[in-house]
């Protein structure tokens, strides 16, 4: 019979903790964060260049360039167009994410108006710099990519770059992000 | 016929008697009484506007902040840096879960959504929250812990499919839940 007493109590005070353990952890503060997400039709495009080494995407926000790279040093100064088709100043920068076997060339890339450049990405000797330059974009403009002083380290592969074209209205710091992806062939 | 006034007296005694009953018997209550102060306890998290916040359409109304321009292209991917901080203006550090209440819309054309905490001050990164990825909704945050008067910014980054067009659109309710 005492026993019986015992295990009952027990019961009532695990179920007694249970669901003072329950409203307890119920208790908090809230805050909301909404947000609504939108399509946009891209204001500025990638397009081929006159060099005729690129394939530009759908929808113009992603690019490749593909080079055969040899023991002379060669420069294709319009690999792809950048295009601004709207009354918007942009800036615009390269910036590499990824890369495979940089040793197998030597090469730079710039953006240009013709007029006026601006180095982006230098590899040299296995090693890879970019400047974090931003070079206008101006309104209803056309600018290029150019891919300059390419050579090969005389080993057969292919090098790959993969970089940001980023864009980004001046002195703020929202902005988009554009894939273009080089290939040096050595063959 | 003939009536017995008698007995219909009774019953008529009997019978309102029986209405009394029942009706104080309905009316009988037993009352407890729960007296609460109820006061107004300031909450040491707080919603600040970002660099970013005339982009991004931010909004801020007590404890609900909105971004209700994000915008970006197909194919690309469209970053707010700074659209809005979480403050703590408190003496002590907080702890809260950042959740994903529920990502709607045409989702089918979305890519991604990420949102990347940094300390605002130094830019180190705290922890980064997949929203939506890979045809799925992403994961909660546990256990964030905002020092004492630190402030972090929430980044953005939205990437929309190829197959996205000018109709779509995507909204995502986030959390944030401070147990007391």
């Amino acid at each position: 019979m005492k026993t019986r007493y015992v295990i009952l109590t027990v019961a009532l005070l695990l179920c007694l903790g249970y669901l003072a353990v329950s409203v307890l952890g119920t208790v908090s503060d809230f805050m909301y964060l909404y947000s609504n997400s939108s399509y946009e039709t891209p204001l500025v495009v990638l397009e081929d260049g006159s060099d005729q080494i690129s394939t530009v995407y759908a929808d113009g926000t992603s690019a490749k360039i593909a080079i055969d790279a040899t023991g002379v040093s060669s420069t294709y100064n319009f690999s792809l167009n950048v295009v601004d088709y709207n009354a918007s100043l942009w800036e615009v920068t390269l910036e590499h994410f990824s890369y495979t076997d940089l040793s197998l060339v030597n090469v730079s890339v710039i953006l240009h108006s013709n007029s006026t450049l601006s180095d982006q990405i230098t590899v040299s000797g296995g090693n890879i710099n970019q400047t974090g330059n931003y070079y206008n974009l101006t309104s209803n403009s056309t600018i290029h990519l150019g891919v300059t002083d390419l050579v090969e380290n005389s080993v057969v592969g292919t090098t790959v770059l993969q970089t940001h074209l980023r864009i980004r209205v001046p002195n703020t710091t929202t902005y988009t992000l554009y894939i273009i992806t080089f290939e040096f062939t050595c063959t | 016929m003939k009536m017995n006034y008698r007995k219909s007296l009774k019953f008529l005694v009997l019978l309102v008697s029986a209405i009394l009953i029942a009706t104080v018997s309905a009316t009988v209550y037993d009352y407890m009484y729960l007296n609460a102060n109820v006061g107004v306890q300031g909450m040491s998290l707080a919603w600040v506007s970002g660099a970013d916040a005339t982009s991004a359409g931010t909004e801020i109304s007590g404890v609900t902040a909105s971004l209700n321009t994000l915008k970006g292209p197909p194919n690309g991917t469209r970053i707010y840096r700074d659209p809005v901080r979480v403050n703590n203006t408190g003496a002590s550090t907080v702890t809260f879960n950042l959740t994903i209440s529920t990502v709607s819309g045409d989702t089918s054309y979305l890519d991604s959504i990420y949102v990347r905490l940094y300390n605002y001050t130094d830019d180190v990164s705290i922890q980064n929250m997949t929203v939506w990825s890979s045809g799925a909704q992403g994961s909660d945050l546990a256990g964030l812990q905002l020092p004492a008067n630190n402030m972090w910014r929430f980044q953005w980054e939205i990437t929309w499919k190829s197959t996205a067009t000018t109709s779509h659109s995507v909204a995502v309710n986030l959390k944030i839940q401070v147990p007391v």
